[in-house]
C-alpha cells in the first residue's frame, strides 16, 4: 500500500470537514440578499462542484432549518406558480452572527496564507 | 400533493432515520435534535420540491444514511449497546405497571376474598382505609405513569415512534387504573353493601362516610387526570397543534403536586413519602424548577413529615408490646423500647429540603435564572383550575377527618381441664380517650363434616356455640367498670348471624357493636366462656376503632381539622395569590410599558 492510498482516507475525511464546516457560514453569507431554498443549494453547488460526498439537498434545508430554530434566519412564504416557495432572510441576530463569522474567517484566512508564505508554499 | 401523502412520505422517512441513528448508537440527546430538525427541513423540503412518492425524495433530499453521515454521526458500538438497554428499559417501565394492575385483578379473589368474607367492622375498614394500600398503590402508579411520561417526552423528539408508543401507554394506563379503581370499588361494596346500614344505624356513620370519600376522591383524581391526559392526546394529535407545543394542564406541576399534597392526608401511606422523593427528582432530571416549583417541594416535603409525625406520636405508645416499624420517606426504621423515632423522621426531612433546596440553586445558576415575588391573582384564564383546587381543598379536608384507626386483636381459647370448658381473659391497655368503637366476633371455621368432643358426628347445619361472653371498659384511676354488655353465644338472631358459602368450608360469625365514651385512657376487658367446643377451628377476634388523635388533643367536634390541615391548606391557597417573575419577563413588561407611555 502506498503512502497516498493511506493518506487519502484522512485527506478525504478533512475535506468533508472543511466544506461541511463552512457550509453555516457560506449559508449566511449567501443570505446577504433574500433568497428561497433552492437557490442557495444551486449556489453552493456551484461553488463546490466537486464536493465528496456530493452534496444532498437536505443538508442544506437542514443547515436552513437549524438556523431558523435559532432566530437567526427568517422565513416568508410565497405562492409560486401554483407551489409554495419559502424566502429565508437573516434576521439582526444573524447578521450579528454573519459579521463575526467574516471577522473570524478574515483573520483564519490571513493566518493560513501567513504561514504557507514563510515556507514559499504557495 | 395533498397534506395526507406528505406526511405519509414525511413520517416514513422519519422512521428510517430513526433506525439509523438507533443502529449508529446515537445518544438520545442527538436523537432527538437529529429528528427534529430532520422534520423541520422535510416539511420545507418536500412543500417546495412537490415530490411524490419516498424514492423520489430520498433521490433528492438524501437517503437516512446520507443525512446521518451530512450530520458527522459515526457508527458507535457502546452506544448501540445504550440504545438497546434504554428500549428495554423503555418498554419494561411501561409494562410493569400494565402487569401490577393486571396482578391485582387477578389475584384480588385469591388474596382478598376470604378476609372480605367476614363481614365486620374490621372488613368495613379494610375498605375505608383501602384494602392493604390499594388506593394509595393506586394513585403511586397513576403519579410514577406521569412521571415516565414527563421523562419520555422530555427526552425523545415528538416523531421519535418511541415517544409516541408511550404517549399510547400513557394513555391506556390512566384509563385502566380507572378501570381497576372502578372495579374494585364495585366489588368491594357489593361484598360488604349489606353491612352500610347495619353500621350506620350503630352509630359508625364515619366509617361508611370516610371510606366512600376516600373511594371518590381517588376515583375523581383518576378519571380527571385520564380526561385531561386524553386531552392533550387528541389536541397532540393534530398535526395543526402539534407545531404550536402547546402545555396542558396535565403537564402542570403545581396542580399534579396539590393534589398530591392533599391525597397524602386523604391516603397517608408509607408510599407516598417515597412517591414525594421520585417527584422530586423527576423534576430535577427534567429540568422544569422554578421558585414556586422549590416552594411546593419544600410544602410536600413538610406534609409529609406532618402526616408522619401525628403517625409517630400515635405509635409511641408500645401497648401491645411489639416492635414499632415505620417507614419514613421509604426507609424503614424498626426501634426498640424508648428510642426517639420522631429524630429520625426530623433529620430526614431536614436532609430532604436541604438536598431540594442545592439542586434547585445549581438549576438556576446554570440557567442564569433570576426571580422576584409578585402578589396578585392569576390570569383569568386559569381562573377555572383555582375553582377546581379549593373543591379539592374542600373534599380533602372532609376526607381526612376524622383520623380514626384501628386494633384488630385475635384469641384463641384456652382449655380449662378443671371445669372442661373453653376461657378467654384478655385485658387491653388503651391509651386514648374519646369515642372507642368495638365489634367482636366468633368465627368458626369447619369442615363438611365433624365430631363433638365425645366421638359423635356434628349435624354442621344446627351447630351452636354454648357459651357466654362479656366486655368492659374502665377509665384509667376509676375503681369501677364505666361499660358494661354481656350475653350468650347461643342467643344470637338475625341479622348479626352470617352465613357465607365458601368452596372449602362454612363460616360462622356473630357481630356486636358497641360505642365506648372513654374520659381518659383506660383497660378494655373480654371474657369470655365457652361450653362446647369443637374440634375444629374456633377463633375470636376483637375489632376495636379509637380515635388515634385523642390523647394528646381532643377532638371536640369530631369533622373539625386538626391544627396541620388549615396550615397547609392555608398555604396551599396562598399559591393562587402568589406568582413569581422571571428576570426577562421583567425586563419586557417595562419594555412594553414604556411604549404605552
Amino acid at each position: 500500500m502506498n503512502v497516498d492510498e493511506q493518506e487519502n482516507p484522512l485527506l478525504k475525511a478533512w475535506k468533508v470537514q472543511l466544506s461541511r464546516g463552512l457550509l453555516e457560514f457560506l449559508v449566511l453569507v449567501l443570505l446577504e440578499n433574500k433568497r428561497h431554498g433552492y437557490d442557495i443549494l444551486q449556489t453552493i453547488r456551484s461553488l463546490f462542484p466537486r464536493s465528496e460526498p456530493p452534496l444532498s439537498d437536505g443538508t442544506i434545508y437542514n443547515i436552513l432549518t437549524r438556523l431558523k430554530s435559532k432566530d437567526l434566519v427568517s422565513m416568508e412564504t410565497v405562492l409560486f406558480e401554483g407551489r409554495m416557495r419559502r424566502y429565508y432572510c437573516l434576521t439582526k441576530k444573524g447578521k450579528q452572527l454573519q459579521q463575526e463569522m467574516i471577522d473570524e474567517w478574515t483573520n483564519l484566512n490571513s493566518s493560513v496564507i501567513k504561514a504557507l508564505e514563510m515556507y514559499s508554499l504557495i | 400533493m395533498n397534506t395526507v401523502s406528505q406526511e405519509k412520505i414525511k413520517s416514513t422517512f422519519l422512521k428510517k432515520l430513526l433506525k439509523e441513528l438507533i443502529k449508529r448508537g446515537a445518544p438520545n440527546s442527538t436523537i432527538k435534535q437529529t429528528l427534529d430538525e430532520a422534520a423541520g427541513s422535510l416539511t420545507d423540503y418536500i412543500s417546495e420540491m412537490d415530490l411524490k412518492n419516498l424514492e423520489s425524495l430520498e433521490q433528492n433530499f438524501g437517503t437516512p444514511q446520507q443525512f446521518c453521515n451530512e450530520q458527522m454521526i459515526e457508527f458507535n458500538r457502546d452506544g448501540y449497546l445504550a440504545q438497546l438497554f434504554y428500549n428495554v428499559i423503555f418498554s419494561l417501565s411501561f409494562l410493569t405497571i400494565f402487569g401490577f394492575g393486571f396482578s391485582f385483578l387477578t389475584f384480588w379473589e385469591f388474596i382478598y376474598g376470604h378476609a372480605l368474607s367476614i363481614p365486620s367492622a374490621e372488613a368495613l375498614m379494610q375498605i375505608s382505609s383501602g384494602i392493604n394500600g390499594l388506593l394509595g398503590t393506586l394513585f403511586c402508579l397513576n403519579v410514577l405513569v406521569w412521571i415516565l411520561n414527563r421523562y419520555f417526552s422530555k427526552s425523545l423528539s415528538t416523531y421519535d415512534l418511541r415517544n409516541r408508543i408511550q404517549n399510547k401507554a400513557t394513555l391506556g394506563i390512566y384509563w385502566y387504573l380507572v378501570l381497576i379503581c372502578v372495579s374494585m370499588f364495585s366489588y368491594l361494596y357489593s361484598k360488604v353493601g349489606f353491612l352500610l346500614p347495619f353500621v350506620w344505624k350503630q352509630n359508625m356513620k364515619f366509617l361508611v362516610i370516610e371510606g366512600l370519600l376516600r373511594w371518590l376522591l381517588l376515583l375523581f383524581y383518576l378519571s380527571t387526570t385520564a380526561i385531561l391526559y386524553t386531552i392533550k392526546y387528541v389536541k397532540n394529535n393534530s398535526a395543526k397543534l402539534r407545531k404550536e407545543n402547546r402545555t396542558y394542564l396535565i403537564d402542570s406541576l403545581e396542580g399534579l403536586v396539590f393534589v398530591f399534597v392533599l391525597i397524602s392526608f386523604v391516603v397517608p401511606q408509607p408510599g407516598i413519602g417515597l412517591l414525594v422523593i421520585l417527584l422530586g427528582i423527576s423534576t430535577i432530571l427534567t429540568n422544569n424548577v422554578t421558585v414556586k416549583t422549590w416552594l411546593l417541594g419544600v410544602t410536600s416535603i413538610c406534609v409529609q413529615f406532618g402526616v408522619l409525625f401525628r403517625n409517630l406520636i400515635f405509635f409511641s405508645f408500645d401497648f401491645l408490646g411489639v416492635d414499632r416499624t415505620s417507614i419514613i420517606f421509604g426507609v424503614k426504621f424498626t426501634l426498640k423500647g424508648n428510642e426517639e423515632k420522631e429524630w429520625y423522621a426530623i433529620i430526614v426531612c431536614i436532609i430532604l429540603i436541604l438536598l431540594w433546596t442545592i439542586s434547585c440553586i445549581l438549576i438556576f445558576k446554570r440557567e442564569n435564572k433570576k426571580y422576584r415575588l409578585k402578589f396578585g391573582f392569576r390570569k383569568v384564564g386559569k381562573q377555572y383550575i383555582s375553582v377546581i383546587l379549593i373543591f379539592l381543598v374542600g373534599v380533602s379536608l372532609l376526607g381526612s377527618q376524622p383520623q380514626e384507626t384501628t386494633l384488630k386483636i385475635d384469641f384463641m381459647p384456652e382449655y380449662d381441664q378443671i371445669n372442661d370448658l373453653y376461657k378467654i381473659n384478655e385485658r387491653v391497655w388503651i391509651p386514648r380517650k374519646g369515642k372507642i368503637y368495638v365489634s367482636f366476633y366468633d368465627y368458626v371455621s369447619f369442615t363438611l363434616w365433624d365430631y363433638d368432643s365425645n366421638g359423635s358426628v356434628v349435624n354442621i347445619t344446627n351447630i351452636v356455640v354454648n357459651g357466654s361472653w362479656q366486655v368492659t371498659w374502665q377509665n384509667q384511676g376509676e375503681s369501677f367498670k364505666s361499660f358494661f354488655k354481656q350475653g350468650f353465644f347461643s342467643s344470637l338472631a338475625a341479622p348479626t348471624v352470617f352465613v357465607v358459602e365458601r368452596e372449602e368450608y362454612n363460616v360462622t360469625q356473630a357481630l356486636w357493636y358497641f360505642v365506648i365514651e372513654a374520659k381518659s385512657s383506660g383497660i378494655l376487658e373480654y371474657h369470655s366462656t365457652i361450653l362446647e367446643y369443637l374440634s375444629t377451628v374456633l377463633r375470636e377476634e376483637i375489632s376495636i376503632i379509637i380515635p388515634s388523635m385523642s390523647y394528646r388533643w381532643v377532638a371536640q367536634i369530631s369533622w373539625f381539622p386538626f391544627y396541620l390541615e388549615p396550615i397547609v391548606v392555608g398555604f396551599i391557597l396562598s399559591f393562587l395569590l402568589i406568582d413569581f417573575d422571571t428576570k426577562n419577563q421583567i425586563k419586557s413588561r417595562q419594555r412594553s410599558k414604556g411604549r404605552e407611555s
